[in-house]
C-alpha cells in the first residue's frame, strides 16, 4: 500500500459555533502508480480529504500513511508531494520557467541541476517556447501545463490534483483529459484528483472513490461503480437514470417485492431498448417487452432521447440516429433489459428473467 | 536532493484554524502590539481617568449647557453633511463608472484631496471663501445667506471632509456590479429610475450606508477644517464638541474634557460596529455575479449629460475653488513677499519638525500596515472582525481625543508620568512626550495609523491566498514567500498607501494641536499656519496662505502620484 489513510476525520467551526463534519471516518489505501479519482458532488468533502493527505489541512482524527511512514506531523514539503491548485496557483510575478525553478531554488539545488530539470520538464510539457511568458499571457491548457511541471519539479512521488479542469473551457477539456491521463502514465507518478464530474472521473481514473457528505461510500474501477452501485446515491450519481419506487406489473420483474416505499429502482437509458413491432431484430422479444407510448424525443446530438410512457411511468432511452425515425405519440415495445434494485437489506442487480427463454447469442 | 529535515507540524492552537502559510506569529504579534501601544493603552488612560470622575462627576460635566449645544450642532451637522455628500457621492460615483467624458481621471483624483489636503488648510481657505468678502461669501451675502460664522459655515466645511467617503465606497460596488440585472430590468419593462430604484439601489445601499457612516464619523470629530469657519461661539451654537474638548485642554480643564471624549468614544465605537455589521451584511447578500472589466456599460444622452453636469460643478465649487483661492491668496502680495513668508525662522522650525513627524510615522505605520494586513488576510481566527474594526479606530475618532489621549496617558495625570519620572530620574535626562517632540510624533502615528494596512487588505484579499501556499508547500519560508511572491502584489498598493499616510501626517492639526504648545520649537506646518492666520493682521493672513500653498502643492502632488499608480497597478493586474 503506497498511501493509507485509517479513519480520517476533520471538523470545522462553523461561524455560529456549530460544527460541521467535512470529512468522516475515511478509510483508503491507495497502491503506487494508480490514478485515483476522488468524485463527488460539492460539499462532500473531496477537496478537503486532497488537502489533508498535502499536508494544507490537518485532521482531527486519524492517520495519513505514505509508505508505511506516518506523515501526520510532516510538513506539506517533506511528504514528497507535488500539488497542482484549483485554478493553479501559478505565481502571477514569475515566468513560465521561474514558476517551474521556484521549488528547486527553495530546496537549494546547484543552478545547473535547476536549469537542466526545468529545460526537461519544459520539453515534457511542450512549453519550452513560451518559458519567458508570465502566466496572464497562457490560455487555460497552458497554465495547466506550468501547473503540471511545477509541481512535478521536485520529482514527487505522490501527485495531488484539485480540480485540474475546473477553470478549462468545455470544448478543450476532453483533449486535456486524454493529454493529462497519458502524461501521468509516461511519468509513472501515484496520482490523486479530485472532481465533480463523474464523466471525468470515469474517463481518466484507474479507480474511482466515491465521496458524499463527507463519507465513503464506494470505491472500484469505473466500470465496477458503473455497474454495481453500492447505494441509489451512487447509481444516480453516475449517469442519468430514473428512480422508482415500484415496477409493479412488468413483465421479467414480477419476483421484486413490493416493500412499502423503502425499495428504490434505477433505471439506466442505456438498459432499456425501444423498437417497433414490426422490427424483425426484436421479434422475439415482443412476449417479454410491454407496450408504451411516446411522449417525448429530444436530440443529444450523439443520439436521440426518448421518453416513453408505459403503464402510467416515464421511462428514458436512447436511439440510435441510424435507425428509424420516431414521432411523439406513436406505439412503441419497451424492454428493460437489467435495474438496480436498493432496499435496506442491500444493493442487487436483477437482470430481466425472462430473457433466459429468447435466444441472446446475436446481441 | 537536499531534505528540508522534518519540522513539528500540524499542531493546532484552538483559537485559529490550520493555515500552512508562515508568520502568524511574528505579524500577530507585532499587529496586536503596535495596535495596543499606539491606540488602545491611550484610549484606555481616557477610559480610566473619566471612570475616576464617577457617574456623577461625568454627567456634571457633560450636562453643561455649552457642552450640550456642541453635542447637538456636531451631531446635526454632521448628519446633515452626510446625507449631502450621500446624494451627491452616488451621482458622483455613477458618473465616474458609467460615463465617459474627457478630464474624467481629474475629477477622479480630485474626489481625495480633502484626505491629502490639511484640515487647517481647507479650514482657513473656506473661511476666507465663505466671508463676505471672499469669492462665495461677498455673492451669498447680496441674497441674505451669511455662510461664515454660522451653522451652515460648520456644515459646508463638514460637506468638504466628507466627499470621498461615500463616493469611494459606492465606487467600486458600482464597478463590479454586472449590466445584466440593469438589462433584466429593462427587459420586463422596468423605465430608467425605476430600475435605479428597484434594482441598482438594493445593491448599492449597503456601501452607500457605509459611506454614510464613515463621513458621519468624520464630521463628527473633525477640528482643523470647522474651527476657522464657525466662529465658535456659544451663544450662536457655532461650537463643535472636538472645539469645546480643545478649549478644555487649554483650561487644563482635564475632567471636563475626558468626560467629552468619553460621549464621542461611545459614539463612535458604536457606528464602528454598525459600518462594521454592514459590511458583513454586505457580503452576504451583494456578492453574486460581477461583470468582467469589459462588460462595463457606459451611459451616454441626456441624463449621462445631465449627471456629468452635475458632478463637476459639485466637485468645482467644493473642491477645486478652494485649491484656487489658497493660490491666490497666497500670491497677493506679490511673488517676494511669499518667498519672505516661506523663508522665516518659525516656518523653518516647522519645517523640519513636520519632516521628522511624517518620516517617523511612515515607518511606523508602513511596519504596522504590512503585519496587520498580513494577518487579517491570510489568516482564519476568532475575533478577526474586532481586529478589523480596532484598526480603524483612528479613522472614526477626533483627532483632538487622540491628542487628549496622550495626555491623560503620559502628561503629568497620566498613569506613565511616575515611570516617565523615575526613568529620567535615572538616567539623568529629561526625556518629556507631552508638549515636546516625541508627543508630536505619537499624535500623528495615532492619525494616520490605519493609512497603509487599508490599501493593503483589499489587495491582498483579492490576490488570495493560494499562491502563498503553493510556495509555502514546496517548503518556502516565510521572508522568501514575503518578497518573491506577496510583495510584487502589493507594491504599488503599499507605495500609495504609504504616500497618503505621508499626506495626512504633513497635515495633521487637530491631535497635534493638543500636543503642542510651542512656536518655533515643536510647531508643524498646520499649527504654524494656524498661528500666522490667529495673528489676524492682513500681512500675517497672507502669510498663512503662502505656507498653505506648499501643503496644497504637496497635496495636489500625491494626487497625481496616486493616479499614476493606480494606473500602474491597473496594468499589471490582468
Amino acid at each position: 500500500m503506497y498511501l493509507e489513510l485509517k479513519g480520517i476525520s476533520k471538523r470545522f467551526d462553523e461561524a455560529n459555533n456549530g460544527k460541521t463534519d467535512a470529512v468522516s471516518g475515511v478509510d483508503l489505501g491507495i497502491e503506487k502508480g494508480e490514478l485515483i479519482a476522488l468524485l463527488g458532488p460539492s460539499g462532500s468533502g473531496k477537496t478537503t480529504l486532497l488537502r489533508m493527505i498535502a499536508g494544507l489541512e490537518v485532521p482531527t482524527e486519524g492517520d495519513i500513511y505514505i509508505e508505511d511512514v506516518r506523515v501526520n506531523d510532516l510538513s506539506p514539503a517533506d511528504r514528497k508531494i507535488g500539488f497542482v491548485f484549483q485554478n493553479y496557483a501559478l505565481f502571477r510575478y514569475m515566468t513560465v520557467y521561474e514558476n517551474i525553478a521556484f521549488g528547486l531554488e527553495v530546496r537549494k539545488e546547484g543552478k545547473k541541476e535547476i536549469r537542466e530539470r526545468v529545460m526537461e520538464l519544459l520539453k515534457l510539457t511542450e512549453l519550452t517556447e513560451l518559458k519567458d511568458r508570465y502566466p496572464n499571457q497562457l490560455s487555460g491548457g497552458q497554465q495547466q501545463r506550468v501547473a503540471f511541471a511545477r509541481a512535478l519539479a521536485t520529482q514527487p512521488s505522490l501527485l495531488l490534483l484539485d480540480e485540474p479542469f475546473a477553470a478549462i473551457d468545455a470544448k478543450v477539456r476532453k483533449e486535456l483529459r486524454r493529454w493529462l491521463r497519458n502524461m501521468i502514465r509516461e511519468v509513472g507518478i501515484t496520482s490523486i484528483f479530485v472532481t465533480h464530474d463523474q464523466e471525468e472521473a470515469v474517463d481518466m481514473a484507474d479507480r474511482i472513490v466515491l465521496l458524499k457528505e463527507g463519507k465513503l461510500v464506494q470505491t472500484g474501477t469505473p466500470r465496477e461503480i458503473y455497474e454495481s452501485p453500492a447505494t441509489e446515491f451512487v447509481a444516480s450519481f453516475m449517469g442519468d437514470p430514473v428512480i422508482l419506487e415500484n415496477l409493479k406489473g412488468f413483465k421479467g420483474f414480477e419476483d421484486i417485492e413490493d416493500s412499502s416505499g423503502d425499495t428504490q429502482i434505477v433505471l439506466r437509458p442505456e438498459y432499456i431498448e425501444a423498437f417497433r413491432d414490426d422490427n424483425p431484430k426484436f421479434h422475439d422479444f415482443i412476449p417479454v417487452s410491454e407496450n408504451g407510448i411516446v411522449r417525448d424525443i429530444r436530440f443529444r446530438g450523439d443520439s436521440l432521447e426518448l421518453e416513453i410512457e408505459v403503464n402510467g411511468i416515464r421511462l428514458r432511452c436512447r436511439r440510435s440516429l441510424e435507425r428509424r425515425g420516431v414521432q411523439i405519440g406513436e406505439e412503441m415495445r419497451v424492454l428493460i433489459y437489467r435495474i438496480n434494485v436498493f432496499s435496506p437489506t442491500g444493493a442487487e442487480v436483477i437482470r430481466n428473467n425472462l430473457l433466459h427463454k429468447v435466444n441472446l447469442e446475436f446481441m | 536532493m537536499k531534505s528540508t529535515g522534518s519540522k513539528k507540524f500540524g499542531i493546532k492552537s484552538g483559537r485559529r484554524s490550520y493555515s500552512i502559510i508562515p508568520g502568524f506569529s511574528l505579524t500577530m504579534g507585532t499587529t496586536l502590539t503596535m495596535l495596543s501601544l499606539f491606540i488602545l493603552i491611550p484610549l484606555a488612560s481616557i477610559m480610566a481617568f473619566s471612570f475616576d470622575l464617577g457617574i456623577k462627576g461625568l454627567i456634571e460635566a457633560v450636562s453643561d449647557e455649552a457642552v450640550v449645544n456642541a453635542l447637538i450642532t456636531s451631531v446635526v451637522c454632521a448628519t446633515l453633511s452626510a446625507a449631502v455628500n450621500s446624494v451627491f457621492g452616488l451621482i458622483i460615483a455613477w458618473t465616474l463608472v458609467r460615463c465617459d467624458f474627457p478630464g474624467k481621471r481629474i475629477l477622479d483624483g480630485l474626489i481625495e484631496l480633502p484626505f491629502a489636503l490639511p484640515t487647517a488648510v481647507a479650514g482657513i481657505t473656506l473661511s476666507k471663501m465663505y466671508s463676505v468678502n471672499g469669492e462665495f461669501g461677498k455673492p451669498l451675502a447680496s441674497l441674505g445667506i451669511t455662510v461664515s460664522y454660522t451653522q451652515l459655515g460648520i456644515l459646508v466645511a463638514m460637506i468638504f471632509i466628507g466627499i470621498p467617503f461615500v463616493v469611494r465606497t459606492v465606487q467600486p460596488v458600482l464597478l463590479k456590479l454586472n449590466p445584466v440585472y440593469e438589462d433584466a430590468a429593462h427587459i420586463l419593462g422596468a423605465g430608467r429610475f425605476m430600475t435605479f430604484r428597484r434594482v441598482i439601489l438594493p445593491e448599492l445601499r449597503p456601501a452607500l450606508l457605509s459611506g454614510f457612516g464613515l463621513a458621519l464619523a468624520r464630521g463628527l470629530g473633525e477640528y482643523g477644517s470647522v474651527i476657522y469657519i464657525s466662529g465658535n461661539s456659544a451663544r450662536d451654537h457655532t461650537q463643535v464638541v472636538s472645539y469645546v474638548i480643545m478649549q478644555k485642554l487649554n483650561y487644563m480643564d482635564y475632567a471636563g474634557a475626558t468626560a467629552i471624549a468619553l460621549i464621542m468614544l461611545v459614539i463612535s465605537f458604536i457606528m464602528l460596529i454598525l459600518i462594521n455589521a454592514l459590511s458583513i451584511f454586505q457580503s452576504r447578500r451583494v456578492s453574486n455575479t460581477y461583470a468582467a472589466a469589459q462588460e462595463r456599460r457606459t451611459a451616454s444622452g441626456r441624463g449621462a449629460g445631465i449627471m456629468i453636469g452635475i458632478s463637476v460643478i459639485y466637485v468645482l465649487i467644493m473642491l477645486v475653488m478652494p485649491l484656487i483661492s489658497v493660490m491666490r491668496n497666497a500670491l497677493s502680495k506679490g511673488m517676494s513677499f511669499y518667498l519672505a513668508s516661506l523663508g522665516t525662522e518659525y516656518v523653518k522650525s516647522a519645517a523640519s519638525v513636520t519632516a521628522m513627524a511624517t518620516i517617523v510615522t511612515l515607518v511606523i505605520n508602513t511596519i504596522f500596515g504590512l503585519a496587520a494586513a498580513w494577518a487579517i488576510t491570510r489568516y482564519s481566527f476568532r475575533g478577526k472582525q474586532v481586529l478589523g474594526a480596532l484598526i480603524d479606530i483612528p479613522f472614526s475618532i477626533s483627532p483632538v481625543i487622540a491628542g487628549l489621549a496622550y495626555i491623560m496617558t503620559f502628561g503629568r495625570l497620566g498613569w506613565a508620568w511616575p515611570a516617565l519620572q523615575s526613568v529620567n530620574d535615572a538616567l539623568g535626562t529629561n526625556i518629556q512626550i507631552v508638549f515636546a517632540l516625541p508627543g508630536v510624533v505619537l499624535a500623528t502615528v495615532f492619525v494616520t495609523f490605519p493609512f497603509v494596512s487599508r490599501e493593503l487588505i483589499p489587495v491582498l484579499d483579492s490576490v488570495g491566498t493560494s499562491e502563498e501556499e503553493a510556495a509555502a508547500m514546496m517548503g518556502a519560508r516565510g521572508g522568501l514567500i514575503f518578497r518573491r511572491i506577496t510583495f510584487p502584489h502589493i507594491k504599488w498598493a503599499m507605495i500609495y498607501g504609504m504616500i497618503l499616510c505621508a499626506a495626512r501626517a504633513m497635515g495633521e492639526f487637530g491631535a497635534v494641536n493638543a500636543l503642542s504648545k510651542t512656536r518655533g520649537e515643536t510647531f508643524t506646518l498646520p499649527l504654524e499656519i494656524d498661528a500666522l492666520y490667529m495673528d489676524g493682521g492682513a500681512d500675517s493672513i497672507t502669510a498663512a496662505f503662502a505656507v498653505s500653498s506648499v501643503l496644497v502643492i504637496a497635496a495636489v502632488a500625491v494626487l497625481v502620484i496616486r493616479s499614476i499608480f493606480e494606473y500602474m497597478e491597473k496594468r499589471n493586474v490582468s
